[in-house]
């Protein structure tokens, strides 16, 4: 019991006693930063005070080791900008004079600048003020992580969904902005836009990946301030608690074969083990609110129960919002292995000319005295083009671009099979 | 290259000069500016042919036109603070205040990097060195790693002390003002006049480069946008030059310093500097300061310019670079067979205030979505006359085929005339304006003998046909162009 307690009151200090929230700004001022998942950009407003005379050069500050070339003027509004002076990336030192020894010395090593950026307008404008310039940029200096609690009671029917996304900031400025993330990497996600852009425009056909995977979608995380260090932004806040339930999953691949292209492998050993797991696990399955959830960035989750003294336990963990289970209608949290409950893959391969075709038996064994229901998680892992031919199962359901789930019931002290075919096919 | 050194200079008398200052004239004021003329950073080698086979070393770096005051009248000019990256072969200085002055002696001396360099600049200027003894002042004699010696005293009291420079040198102390570490040009100017002299220093300085970047800021839309475009000029010189009138120079090979070798006995030339040079004259004097980088606008901005959708379509990628140095006259290269169905993209064309093809350059595009701005692409900005055009996405609905119809070597006339065939094909059910892009790309020098359909030039071997294609539609163009050398 002591044990229990001093866990949940290491999850609870873990999630409560982390930096500062982010403190909501009354006006944002038109900066706006939005998070991928491997960098950020970021919109930032500049206000040039422009004295009496109708030309000024004005310095300002923008994140650090932000090189002039990356800086783009995305609005002057009334000015007009006739110079802007900054820091190069490849401006080199000048040659230098060999030393004694004939050597010519080796430049300084570049130092990774920790300071903000200074940027120096040359501007010219209708009258003396204030003017604002909207400048943007990107950055690798804002990096984040997201994590989520789930909070069960003892009746463990229902369960609160929490979340937060850690922002840590190292630009060496404080930014005051509408911010939103987007899990996905910014080179991904921008030629997904294109590709939507181009559609719109020219009627062109969508590519695979994007009929398959769905685009990321910006989760608006409202006005917040980032100060030097980390700040938390709470990304549920209210939500009501939704239904729980236990469910068995056999799930022996996981998402690590998963190869993202529309060509298949065709590798006939790809997923087949020596000694195939058999480990049926027990979990909890927790629908979506796809209003609320859409957007959300992956990240892990813990599922706590609250004891009737107040103290929380730890039940199980997952990672919830995986690019795998996107388009998935509820969550799952693995608690623990099913006792009594095992299960078993056969693979069959039929490769044809652009068409390859795997058949599957899952084998799930009860020794339990009671029926069990169990979910099959299954992942077609060898490429993006894929057609369930067949399969025995009830509900099969894609939960994912590479992930399907089917269900079935085994009496107790029985066992059942389930097969499926799969039929993979490339251009 | 530099003024005449000829049989005046016996007469004139040996006027020493020194330099009084060497500040950068016309700093903030009417007089004479600084005028730089920098040319775009050279864009990459081809992998075959072109530089990597003895094409032509497209302009690199700055030519840098100073008016200084320079002080006639010792034995030696000094100007300090001119370009560490200077070439000596290309200084010119020009005598405004005595034209009939020659220079008989010009040295450049670099600066100097190291301490030992540094203090090594000053041997036979006094100094004073800090020892645990106290302050020793003297001559500086001869400096090493190891040791400096100083010499002490005069007369019949002179002597020389060598000084362990490791744990017994403490400090140095130079004499001030003299920038002797720095980057120097020196003279011997034979003069009549001496006196302050105004002169005008003009020389090519690598390590200063420009490249073109774009911003394109569409509506939600996408059928109107916000264009601008940017230099940055960067300046490695190690010099810094203020109110400096600052021109831009793109493509072409319009530099003094262009290589004219050819085996084949013409120029020789790069597909780069085939093309005509453009000249950008920047409105307003900037501040270049040493290791700093300093963006301006190129051409106007655009604000809400109305944008069209076209798909642009390659039939192969442009071989021209690598038939620069000599003409191909294989006919069956590129000739149609197993050259697949191409390269379809679609595009978004904005009308740009230039008469010339925009530098080529990055442009960065983003979309205004509701509150947010959304990035949508990086790409290299496509250009020809008065217009930009921006790739988004590949277009798998426009396919084509190009097939050499005829082609003709004519080995005594020295001409190539081939007639190509270009089929496109709209698979979508929308209709398009596909803008076909091909290369003239067996040698630089050629005509167009005859088109089915009026063309473009958007480049210095590269044509453009505008086609509407319907919605599943199909379209053949036809031309004929002869290469001669």
């Amino acid at each position: 019991m002591v044990k229990r307690l001093a866990l949940a009151a290491l999850v609870v200090g873990v999630i409560g006693c982390g930096p500062r929230a982010a403190r909501p700004t009354t006006a944002p001022d038109g900066d706006e930063i939005t998070l991928y998942r491997d960098r950020a950009v970021i919109r930032q407003r500049v206000e040039l005070v422009v004295p009496v005379a109708d030309r000024a050069t004005v310095t300002v500050t923008i994140a650090a080791g932000v090189h002039l070339e990356d800086v783009v003027v995305l609005d002057r509004g009334e000015l007009t900008i006739s110079g802007l002076r900054g820091t190069s990336a490849t401006v080199t030192p000048a040659k230098a004079a060999p030393d004694d020894e004939g050597e010519v010395p080796g430049p300084a090593l570049p130092t990774d600048p920790t300071g903000p950026t200074e940027l120096t307008f040359v501007v010219g404008a209708p009258h003396a003020g204030t003017f604002a310039v909207h400048l943007g940029y990107v950055t690798d200096r804002l990096t984040w992580a997201a994590a989520y609690t789930m909070t069960t009671t003892a009746a463990r029917d229902r369960v609160t969904l929490r979340g937060a996304v850690a922002i840590h900031n190292t630009t060496g400025i404080v930014l005051k902005a509408r911010a939103y993330v987007v899990d996905a990497e910014l080179g991904a996600w921008r030629g997904r836009i294109a590709e939507q852009l181009g559609s719109a425009l020219a009627g062109t056909t969508s590519s695979t990946t994007s009929r398959t995977t769905p685009i990321a979608t910006p989760r608006a995380l409202g006005n917040v301030e980032l100060a030097a260090g980390e700040t938390r932004v709470e990304l549920l806040p209210g939500e009501p608690p939704r239904p729980l339930r236990s469910v068995l999953v056999f799930d022996p691949v996981g998402t690590k074969l998963d190869h993202g292209d529309a060509a298949p492998i065709r590798d006939a050993m790809l997923g087949v083990e020596r000694s195939p797991p058999t480990r049926v696990t027990e979990s909890f399955e927790i629908p979506r609110r796809s209003a609320s959830s859409e957007g959300l960035p992956a990240g892990p989750v813990r599922l706590l129960q609250r004891n009737a003294d107040g103290g929380l336990s730890v039940l199980g963990g997952a990672r919830l919002f995986d690019v795998a289970t996107r388009v998935a209608e509820v969550d799952t949290v693995a608690i623990g292995t099913a006792e009594g409950v095992t299960g078993r893959r056969e693979l069959t391969i039929d490769d044809d000319d652009r068409r390859l075709v795997e058949e599957f038996v899952l084998t799930i064994k009860n020794t339990r005295t009671v029926p069990v229901e169990v979910v099959l998680r299954e992942h077609l892992y060898r490429g993006q083009n894929w057609t369930l031919a067949y399969q025995t199962a009830r509900e099969p359901t894609k939960e994912g671009p590479q992930q399907i789930s089917l269900r079935t019931t085994v009496p107790a002290s029985s066992e059942s099979k389930v097969l499926y075919v799969v039929v993979y096919t490339w251009p | 290259m530099l003024l005449t050194m000829g049989a005046s200079v016996r007469r004139l008398a040996w006027i020493s000069a020194a330099v009084a200052f060497a500040s950068t004239a016309g700093a903030g004021g009417p007089g004479p500016r600084t005028k730089i003329t920098v040319w775009a950073s050279s864009p990459g080698t081809a992998a075959y042919g072109g530089l990597s086979y003895g094409g032509y070393a497209p302009t690199t770096g700055a030519m840098i036109t100073e008016h200084r005051e320079i002080e006639v009248g010792g034995a030696e000019v000094r100007l300090p603070g001119v370009a560490a990256t200077l070439d000596p072969a290309s200084v010119q200085l020009r005598d405004l205040t005595d034209p009939a002055s020659t220079i008989t002696e010009q040295r450049f001396v670099p600066g100097a990097t190291t301490p030992t360099e540094i203090i090594r600049r000053h041997v036979g200027d006094t100094i004073t060195v800090v020892t645990p003894k106290g302050e020793v002042t003297g001559i500086l004699r001869s400096i090493d790693e190891q040791a400096l010696v100083l010499e002490i005293g005069t007369g019949d009291q002179r002597r020389l002390q060598v000084m362990r420079r490791e744990g017994y040198v403490q400090d140095v102390r130079l004499p001030p003002g003299t920038g002797v570490d720095k980057p120097s040009l020196m003279w011997r100017i034979a003069s009549k006049k001496p006196g302050t002299h105004a002169v005008e220093l003009t020389y090519r300085a690598d390590g200063m480069s420009w490249a073109a970047d774009y911003l394109a800021v569409l509506d939600e839309a996408g059928t109107s946008n916000d264009f601008s475009a940017w230099a940055t000029v960067k300046n490695a010189t190690g010099a810094t030059f203020d109110n400096a009138e600052l021109t831009l120079v793109s493509g072409g090979n319009a530099g003094p310093l262009a290589l004219s070798f050819n085996p084949y006995g013409g120029p020789m030339r790069t597909a780069a500097a085939a093309a005509v040079p453009v000249r950008y004259a920047i409105a307003t004097p900037v501040h270049l300061g040493a290791g700093q980088s300093v963006q301006v606008e190129l051409v106007p901005a655009k604000q809400k310019a109305k944008s069209r959708t076209v798909i642009t379509y390659e039939a192969m990628p442009d071989p021209s670079p690598g038939f620069q140095a000599y003409p191909n006259t294989d006919c069956n290269q590129f000739n149609g067979v197993g050259m697949g169905n191409g390269r379809a993209e679609v595009a978004v064309e904005v009308d740009v205030p230039t008469k010339d093809a925009l530098p080529e350059g990055r442009v960065r595009t983003f979309r205004r979505k509701g509150e947010r701005l959304e990035v949508v692409s990086e790409d290299q900005l496509r250009s020809s006359a008065g217009l930009a055009r921006i790739r988004l996405v590949p277009d798998p609905d426009v396919v084509g085929e190009r097939k050499a119809v005829t082609c003709t070597y004519d080995e005594r006339a020295h001409t190539v005339v081939e007639k190509i065939e270009v089929k496109i094909e709209n698979k979508s059910k929308r209709a398009a304006e596909v803008v076909v892009r091909e290369f003239a790309w067996r040698w630089p020098v050629w005509r167009l003998d005859s088109e089915d359909t009026r063309s473009a030039r958007s480049g210095p071997q590269t044509l453009e046909y505008r086609a509407k294609v319907p919605a599943g539609g199909k379209k053949t163009l036809t031309y004929a162009v002869v290469y001669t050398w």
